[in-house]
């Protein structure tokens, strides 16, 4: 097995099925071994039922089997094609949620399971708020119980495509990247679909995920007349001889002196490490004020303790949305960087664990993000400007103005046709308004064609320093041939867009004909870094 | 190594020193069986510390009836690290003492182990895949002061951010290999090359066939009793009265791998003990059971 290890979690309303579902995934992916097969076998009798009740897998717990209700999070690991799962099976009681939110806080994806015949209950959104707080960015919404839709065993379509909407409709205000997939898990159906989706998904988050390096100093001790430093890592990997990391809160660069596979390292300056100083590859944000949305588990005390990285802060003054600190954290949005987003907070007299704070777009984060610039994708019609445009305006925590052309012109524009003037006139406008948000101080993101050569150029004079432009590049030929939106081949647009006029410096060149979009992307990142503008 | 074993190495080396770096280590005690979970807990301690020492103690709560094997592994593990031995003076049989024994014998030796020493927090080698109330425990679980455990009263804990603070009338009880499988535990030894108790690789050895629950459970003879000599091997240790050996020709770590990747049950069946009554790790364990 060579993969990472993926935690999904299975919640939603009570009753609603989430026990059974998991049993059924780990029957399917060959998981259960003999003997706690028999063990619920035995169970499932024990309740007068005549056949297994999958969901006697999971409950474990006496008063759980007794009540058929799950009070905690069940942690259940199984191997599937090469993948290590780890499934956490989340209570639906209410009085149980905090169970819920501390799985949430750890997973990776979430199967959301919606009685078919119920739909959605308050629990329900109260799950999906919490997934959406914890930054769970993929969603498998199981319609559970669909042999219950009519008395036959037989699926009433109707009633399935009717929740399907329903759910569509409220999955709009979040940014889930999710499927629904109607299931029946006592007669195993549709079961191998969601584990199919389960696999997609780790493939789609391992594939996304970024490389980056972050890890937490505990502390360093001397051996022999060498000085260790003891690390905590977020990202489990090793560390290589002469790997260069920056230093925070300092904000130095260290070179790493000897391979590491055990979180404890040697630097090769003469720096000092300190206890809850960070090395990272990325960057850091470093405040002892943090903005912040907490989830209580218990009810707030006067002293608290907050746990972040290696370091335990006490909380100086807490307000719903701030936290000021006796000492300041390495720490990021959990936008950002997910692993390194949250910390949390102890009761400093009982010791117990009160609540999770998810870190938010902070004062800091404004400064760095929002400079009014305009990234400008220019390049010829289905070379792939929106899907560059788009990964980057997800990297924002502060999301920037969009302006597609094709956009603008069935708005402000709609009165301009495809002459050369009114093309011209198109993306002068465009430029005016982004001018006019930049000024503002917000960043924009403009996806055009901006064929005109003399234009770019005029435009570029002008935004000055402003304005990065970016040409997302792609021979005609090829666009030609994979002519999907059917541009190239019809008559009248053929000309407009054939001559892209090729010719003035740009600043970033996206060779999307050769390299794959997340190597593009990759590219563009480290060009906008270099230029000071991401 | 792979990386998702990689990934569970770190996390327990995260949680040993989340634990021992933030805590007076004269209160902390690492819990020693001898067995497999144990070798790779103590492997882990190394690793946490290296180049250092560990800066904790161990201790084995000893019965009186481990296998002759297990004690001359543990002599040899004496000399490596701080190692404490506790027995409880009222040395049952658990021929004869049935129940009583284990709870006793362990359990309560156990707790006044901890008492005897002063420790407040300590470390077990239990994995959440061994048992159904197990997969329900916290990676850092609270005890109260009788050290009992309350399934309905466990800390939020959210990976990788542990609370590894006790106060006055609680105590902690801190599982790194939480969520390591048997099938992990092979893996990591080969891997990492860590010494264990020989007899968990096959070998010939009279045992007596009995059956538990319809399957088949191979005992320890007493004085007297009809044998057949098999080739076996251990995949759990403790009290051998209580312990069964399985069919096996796995003479080296490999083997065993290729063994349990096709097994059919997991490894409890070859305790006695689990089958008191359902549930009874969970009672166990609300009483005070490791």
């Amino acid at each position: 097995m060579s993969n990472n290890i993926f935690n999904f979690i299975c919640c939603g309303s009570v009753d609603d099925g989430k026990s059974s579902l998991i049993g059924q995934i780990l029957l399917n992916t060959n998981s259960v071994k003999q003997d706690v097969l028999e063990d619920a076998m035995s169970a499932s009798f024990d309740n007068g039922s005549d056949f297994l009740e999958p969901g006697l897998l999971l409950d474990g717990l006496l008063d759980e089997r007794k009540q058929q209700i799950t009070i905690d999070i069940a942690h259940r690991y199984f191997d599937y094609n090469n993948t290590r799962y780890h499934i956490y099976d989340c209570p639906g009681h209410e009085q149980y949620t905090k169970n819920m939110a501390i799985a949430a806080a750890e997973a990776n994806c979430a199967i959301l399971v919606i009685d078919v015949l119920k739909g959605i209950s308050p629990q329900t959104l109260k799950h999906l708020s919490i997934c959406a707080l914890f930054q769970i960015k993929y969603l498998i919404i199981a319609l559970s119980k669909c042999d219950l839709t009519t008395k036959s065993n037989t699926w009433d379509e109707n009633i399935i495509q009717k929740r399907k909407q329903e759910i569509e409709e409220i999955l709009k205000q979040y940014n889930f990247n999710y499927s629904i997939i109607p299931i029946d898990s006592i007669h195993n159906k549709n079961i191998d679909k969601v584990i199919e989706k389960i696999e997609e998904y780790n493939w789609l988050y391992f594939e996304s995920k970024k490389n980056n390096f972050i890890a937490h100093a505990y502390c360093s001790q001397f051996c022999n007349g060498e000085r260790y430093y003891y690390l905590k890592l977020l990202d489990k990997k090793e560390i290589k001889k002469d790997e260069k990391l920056k230093l925070f809160p300092l904000d130095k660069e260290v070179t790493i002196k000897c391979d590491s596979n055990n979180g404890t390292i040697q630097i090769q300056e003469d720096i000092d490490i300190e206890k809850g100083n960070a090395l990272a590859n990325v960057n850091l944000l470093v405040s002892n004020k943090i903005k912040h949305h907490t989830y209580w588990f218990d009810e707030p005390t006067n002293e608290m303790i907050f746990h972040h990285g290696t370091i335990f802060a006490n909380i100086t003054k807490y307000t719903q949305t701030l936290i000021e600190l006796d000492k300041a954290i390495c720490f990021n949005n959990i936008n950002d960087i997910k692993e390194n987003g949250f910390g949390i907070i102890i009761d400093k007299a009982s010791k117990k664990t009160l609540g999770v704070s998810v870190f938010l777009a902070n004062d800091n984060l404004i400064k760095v993000n929002q400079k009014g610039k305009i990234y400008w994708f220019s390049g010829l019609s289905g070379a792939g400007k929106t899907t560059q445009a788009m990964n980057l305006w997800r990297e924002f925590s502060i999301k920037p103005i969009l302006l597609d052309a094709d956009d603008v012109r069935k708005t402000i524009n709609s009165d301009l046709g495809y002459t050369k003037e009114d093309c011209y006139q198109n993306i002068e406008r465009i430029s005016q308004i982004a001018q006019l948000l930049s000024n503002q101080g917000f960043n924009v993101i403009v996806t055009c064609i901006s064929k005109f050569k003399e234009q770019r150029k005029e435009i570029k004079e002008r935004l000055k320093p402003n304005l990065i432009e970016i040409l997302v590049d792609k021979s005609l030929e090829t666009l030609k041939k994979n002519d999907t939106k059917g541009l190239y081949n019809s008559l009248g647009t053929c000309n407009m867009i054939q001559n892209y006029e090729y010719g003035n410096s740009v600043d970033i060149i996206l060779n999307t004909e050769e390299k794959t979009e997340k190597e593009n992307f990759e590219y563009l990142i480290a060009q906008l870094k270099k230029l000071e503008a991401f | 190594m792979d990386n998702y074993l990689k990934n569970l190495e770190y996390q327990a080396i995260d949680i040993i020193r989340d634990t021992v770096f933030n805590n007076d280590v004269e209160k902390i005690v690492a819990f020693y069986s001898i067995g497999k979970d144990s070798s790779v807990l103590l492997h882990l301690f190394k690793k946490a510390f290296y180049p250092n020492k560990i800066p904790i103690k161990f201790l084995h709560i000893d019965t009186g009836w481990k296998f002759p094997e297990m004690y001359e592994f543990r002599e040899k593990i004496a000399n490596e690290i701080d190692l404490l031995i506790f027995k409880h003076p009222a040395c049952l049989n658990p021929y004869k003492d049935g129940r009583n024994y284990t709870d006793i014998m362990k359990t309560q030796a156990l707790k006044m182990s901890q008492e005897h020493f002063g420790f407040k927090i300590a470390f077990g080698g239990a994995r959440r895949d061994e048992e159904k109330s197990r997969a329900k425990e916290r990676i850092i679980s609270i005890r109260d002061k009788n050290g009992y455990w309350n399934a309905r009263k466990q800390n939020p804990e959210i990976s990788p951010l542990y609370n590894p603070f006790y106060c006055n009338d609680t105590s902690l009880r801190v599982f790194p290999l939480s969520n390591w499988t048997e099938l992990d535990i092979w893996k990591y030894i080969k891997e990492e090359n860590i010494e264990i108790v020989p007899i968990y690789f096959s070998h010939k050895r009279k045992v007596k066939i009995t059956t538990q629950n319809n399957k088949e459970l191979l005992l320890i003879p007493q004085k007297g009793e009809k044998t057949e000599e098999l080739n076996v091997r251990f995949r759990t240790l403790g009290c051998y009265p209580l312990t069964g050996a399985v069919r096996s020709n796995a003479k080296n770590i490999d083997e065993i791998i290729k063994e349990l990747e096709e097994v059919q049950y997991s490894e409890r069946i070859t305790r006695v003990i689990d089958y008191d009554a359902k549930g009874s790790m969970e009672i166990k364990k609300q009483e005070g059971y490791f």
